[in-house]
């Protein structure tokens, strides 16, 4: 084997070849003609002679050359030459060409879509490699380089969750039991599956690798390039149920009412019965849209607000127009105690309401549940009617009497205290502060005057009463209720009673001894005052009933009047008392106490004085009947109804409000049709599930209409937002 | 084999190729490989084995390496499947960016010289073998001696006859057509219409003659028919030589701006 490379010989070429008579020797290396002398003389001794066998007149030149110049020729380039010079020339060209490309970043792959032209100025932010110039991009090629950098750079705008590399942005634990679900699937149906899983075999499709973006997002393609399309192949590089036509897609199961909805409404029975009853007729909805609208994207149909729904009808529910009982919520108050028995037995209990008889509301348990000895007292007490105490034990009575005395120490704080009191016992039983806002809609502005007037009635002289049960006198206390204790008795009392009731309340007992003390400093001028403010009452009661006797013959005005309770008294929602307990009566929808203690409660099965609470103003005839409507999903209520949450994503999509305009789709019927008329929790909707078969009429190959998997399904589920940057203020103060 | 027998058996061979390029592509397409990757490199690797031939045509004597019109075979029918798996890995158009743009056109000017030498060398040895053929480095020198004949025969003319209109004629029409080979295009493009002018002219001429100056021109027409043919021969068998001249450093740029491509590709191959 020999190379035929070039021979510098062959570079140039006889210039009398163009006339068809080349010299025989042809030009030298550098191109010069060898021939350009008839002979070559011969040196003979010291001089030169002229080597033709008959020899020239002229002979040779001193120096040894021939005299006669003859057949000069320039010698011209070989065509080998001229290629080599244009292949030298042209790499020379290309590899300056390269050299300017790459010292002038012209190497650009292209054009960035539209939505990243902003972006174009500079690679740095959507390439790790792009912070290198020139020669050192170069050196990149031949480095370590995993996508997960650039990922970093794309989740750097693009937030997409904590998984955002992984298929779907689904964790690893939905991922796998995803996959499971879907091999079970395509192990039943037993799909031909060559292609697919060929192609697969090219490659290892692991759950658990991180996905590039550019996978499916190719950038440089053009400004006009649609970065969110999706060929159904990428779909079936992992989904391997492979299917070309929507005909084949799986069977819907459930769909869309696999979920319970937000709001429990039966279709069923307001289509096919409330609607239809006379008195309700007129403000029944003519058709779906009367109660539906798309949202802003067009694809969620979403329920329009209470009011121009619902309200008509269900208002007065809400008011508790159907409450039999009273329309209020029994919050804080007293309970029916048996305190007769309690003194007869030597109990001091100071004063009590004799006609409290009501059970102590959910919400005063709550409250009290800080305090220790309440808590006990109301354990010992279970299943004890405290209104009958002749045959209870002497461990339940002084439980009882523990009770009375904590309930009056917890109303003397609300009463001194006021909100940040509540507010105070509340953050104690929930472990935790609670925010303004929060304790806004809890208290729900109770006012001081409706507070201090129901506890100086129940309690007229509560804060002297505490004070000397704090300070164990309980012949004060005997004083005050204007009973007669024997000293004897005074003694005889349970040690444990006054203890615990000692150290319940030191800290009331503390504050109280300085208040004690300027009360009773000031306490005769109160005294008189009060016994003034009496006979102003006494004269103010002889004025009613003289107006009670005017107002029967006269006036049917001033009847009505008084015949107000009342719970109808504030029938436009808020605090009220009546016996012994302060009331709080929802009247409107959305009610914000109603609405805060719900979302306090919810999810609490693990602290019994929250889930009574909860458990009372949840049950489906509470005042209010919130969750008539609104279902509790994940812990939470659920108080919107289905709405598209800005910056998330589901699964599944579609576009009602193109497909309403349609000519083909002429209502909601055709694809929602109404089945059971009982509202179950797993079909809250009364609506039957969806077949594909609704959407096979207009989506099958046959049609033009795409068959697309990414025309109803987002690849990305959950959040999908960009991230703002975050101006510091300190850019103003600069 | 026969031509009919071995053209066939070498399309059915880059078809089959080709068939399963593109099934593997499909096959691809089910995975979230990108395509380019692999047709990028399929593409590469066919430039590479394309200049090998030019490699190939340096090394002499030996037959372990096949002969080279084996080699010349295998050049074309790898070209066009090259330029096939470039269509895929263009996309069918157009790219974005500078430097995939001028990769792009390069391949294309590659493509299409290589297929203007292709027919070239298909078609134009035949047309030339029917012209009588010359070696290509006698041209110019018969074409001198032609121009030198012609001469004689002009001053011939004007010795015997006294007459200058045939050197009237030489000087006017004949002197510039002799110099040099002429009409390099028209001659490729098989246009005839120069000679015919060239004998419109000669009978033009004719009717003004007498009879011995006929004779001068008759012999001189028939040296310029010869010279047209040796113009011909002349532009055929450049044109078979020179259409290398683009091919050849076309294909050098392409292979370097092709590497350039990969090693960019590959630098920010995270991206991809």
């Amino acid at each position: 084997m020999r190379w035929n490379l070039f021979n510098k010989k062959q570079q140039w070429l006889c210039g009398r070849a163009a006339e068809g008579k080349p010299c025989r020797g042809g030009p030298d290396y550098q191109g010069h003609c060898q021939t350009q002398f008839e002979c070559q003389p011969l040196k003979k001794g010291d001089r030169w002679y002229c080597s033709r066998s008959t020899p020239c007149s002229t002979g040779a030149l001193p120096n040894g050359e021939c005299a006669r110049k003859s057949g000069y020729c320039s010698a011209q380039l070989s065509g080998r030459a001229k290629l080599l010079q244009l292949n030298i020339w042209g790499l020379a060209l290309a590899v300056s060409l390269m050299l300017f490309m790459l010292a002038a970043t012209l190497y650009s792959p292209g054009k960035l879509s539209v939505s990243h032209d902003f972006l174009s100025d500079t690679c740095v932010d959507c390439h790790s490699t792009g912070s290198y110039e020139g020669i050192q991009v170069l050196m990149q090629a031949f480095q370590d380089s995993s996508h997960d950098k650039e990922n970093a750079l794309c989740v750097d705008c693009h937030q997409l969750g904590k998984s955002a590399n992984l298929a779907h942005s689904l964790d690893l634990t939905q991922l796998e039991n995803l996959t499971e679900q879907a091999r079970q699937a395509k192990a039943d149906k037993g799909h031909n599956l060559t292609m697919v899983e060929l192609g697969n075999s090219l490659t290892s499709n692991n759950p658990e690798s991180s996905l590039s973006c550019m996978s499916c997002h190719r950038e440089h393609q053009g400004t006009e390039h649609n970065l969110l399309s999706m060929s159904d192949k990428k779909c079936q590089s992992c989904h391997q149920q492979s299917f070309l036509h929507f005909k084949d897609h799986p069977e819907f199961t459930d769909y869309p009412y696999a979920h319970s909805t937000a709001l429990q409404f039966n279709h069923s029975a307001h289509i096919v019965k409330h609607f239809k009853e006379p008195s309700v007729t007129a403000l029944s909805p003519e058709n779906c849209n009367d109660c539906h609208q798309p949202d802003t994207k067009g694809e969620l149909m979403t329920v329009k607000g209470f009011e121009q729904t619902c309200s008509g009808c269900h208002l007065a529910q809400i008011q508790g127009s159907s409450q039999a009982e009273t329309k209020g919520i029994a919050v804080l108050g007293l309970l029916g105690m048996d305190v007769e028995t309690l003194r007869a037995k030597g109990y001091i209990v100071g004063a009590w309401p004799e006609d409290a008889d009501s059970q102590l509301s959910v919400f005063m348990r709550l409250l009290l549940a800080q305090d220790t000895q309440a808590t006990k007292a109301l354990i010992t007490l279970q299943g004890i009617d405290t209104l009958d105490l002749r045959s209870a034990s002497k461990p339940q009575l002084q439980a009882a009497s523990d009770l009375i005395w904590a309930i009056k120490g917890f109303f003397l704080t609300l009463q001194k205290q006021g909100h940040s009191g509540l507010k105070q016992q509340l953050e104690s039983v929930l472990a935790r502060e609670l925010s303004a806002t929060e304790f806004s809609g809890l208290s729900s502005l109770l006012a001081p005057s409706l507070l201090n007037e129901a506890v100086d009635q129940w309690f007229p002289q509560l804060s002297k009463e505490v004070t000397y049960y704090q300070q164990h006198d309980y012949r004060a206390i005997k004083a005050l209720t204007l009973l007669e204790i024997e000293p004897s008795s005074v003694d005889s009392l349970p040690v444990v009673s006054k203890l615990s009731s000692a150290e319940n309340n030191d800290d009331l007992l503390e504050d109280d001894t300085d208040l004690l003390l300027d009360d009773d400093d000031l306490g005769g001028d109160l005294l008189g005052d009060d016994n003034d403010l009496l006979a102003e009452d006494d004269s103010l009661l002889d004025m009613d009933m003289d107006l009670e006797e005017s107002t029967e013959t006269n006036s049917p005005l001033l009847i009505e009047l008084k015949n107000i309770s009342a719970e109808e008294w504030v029938n436009a929602g808020g605090w009220y008392r009546a016996y012994d307990s302060l009331y709080y009566r929802p009247s409107v929808h959305a009610d914000k106490f109603l609405k805060s203690w719900l979302d306090l409660t919810v999810g609490m099965e693990n602290k019994p004085a929250l889930q009574a609470v909860f458990e009372k103003i949840s049950a489906p005839k509470a005042q209010g009947m919130c969750l008539k409507c609104h279902s509790v999903q994940d812990n939470k209520i659920s108080w919107q109804a289905k709405h598209a949450e800005q910056n998330v994503q589901g699964f599944t999509r579609y576009a009602h409000d193109r497909h309403l305009t349609m000519d083909k789709v002429e209502n909601c019927a055709m694809c929602h049709q109404l089945s059971e008329f009982e509202v179950t929790d797993d079909k809250p909707a009364n609506f039957k599930a969806m077949s594909k078969t609704q959407c096979e009429t207009c989506h099958n190959e046959q049609s033009s209409v795409t068959e697309s998997c990414s025309n109803c399904h987002n690849y990305h589920i959950g959040s999908v937002e960009l991230k703002l940057k975050k101006t510091e203020l300190d850019i103003y103060r600069r | 084999m026969k031509l009919v027998q071995r053209r066939l058996f070498n399309v059915s061979l880059l078809c089959l190729a080709f068939g399963l390029i593109i099934f593997i592509q499909q096959l691809n397409s089910y995975t979230l490989v990108n395509n380019a990757f692999f047709n990028g490199w399929l593409l590469l690797t066919l430039m590479l084995l394309l200049y090998l031939f030019t490699v190939r045509k340096r090394i002499v004597g030996v037959c372990k390496l096949g002969k080279v019109s084996l080699w010349m075979q295998a050049h074309i029918y790898l070209g066009l499947l090259a330029a096939a798996v470039f269509l895929l890995h263009a996309g069918w158009q157009v790219p974005e960016g500078l430097l995939k743009q001028f990769l792009y056109f390069i391949f294309i000017a590659e493509v299409l010289s290589g297929l203007l030498g292709l027919m070239i060398t298909r078609l134009l040895p035949p047309c030339l073998a029917r012209n009588g053929s010359v070696l290509y480095q006698d041209i110019l020198g018969q074409q001198q001696q032609l121009a030198k004949e012609v001469e004689i025969l002009v001053e011939h003319s004007l010795a015997t006859t006294g007459s200058n209109t045939i050197a009237q004629f030489y000087q006017r029409f004949l002197l510039h057509f002799l110099l040099r080979p002429r009409y390099f295009w028209s001659h490729i493009l098989q246009y005839r219409k120069i000679i015919h002018r060239f004998n419109a002219e000669f009978s033009h001429l004719q009717r003004y003659l007498n009879h011995d100056e006929q004779q001068i021109l008759q012999e001189i027409q028939l040296l310029v028919v010869e010279k047209n043919r040796l113009d011909y021969q002349y532009a055929g068998q450049t044109l078979l030589k020179r259409w290398l001249w683009l091919h050849i450093p076309l294909s050098g740029i392409l292979i370097l701006f092709s590497l350039l491509h990969l090693v960019l590709v590959y630098a920010y191959i995270g991206a991809v």
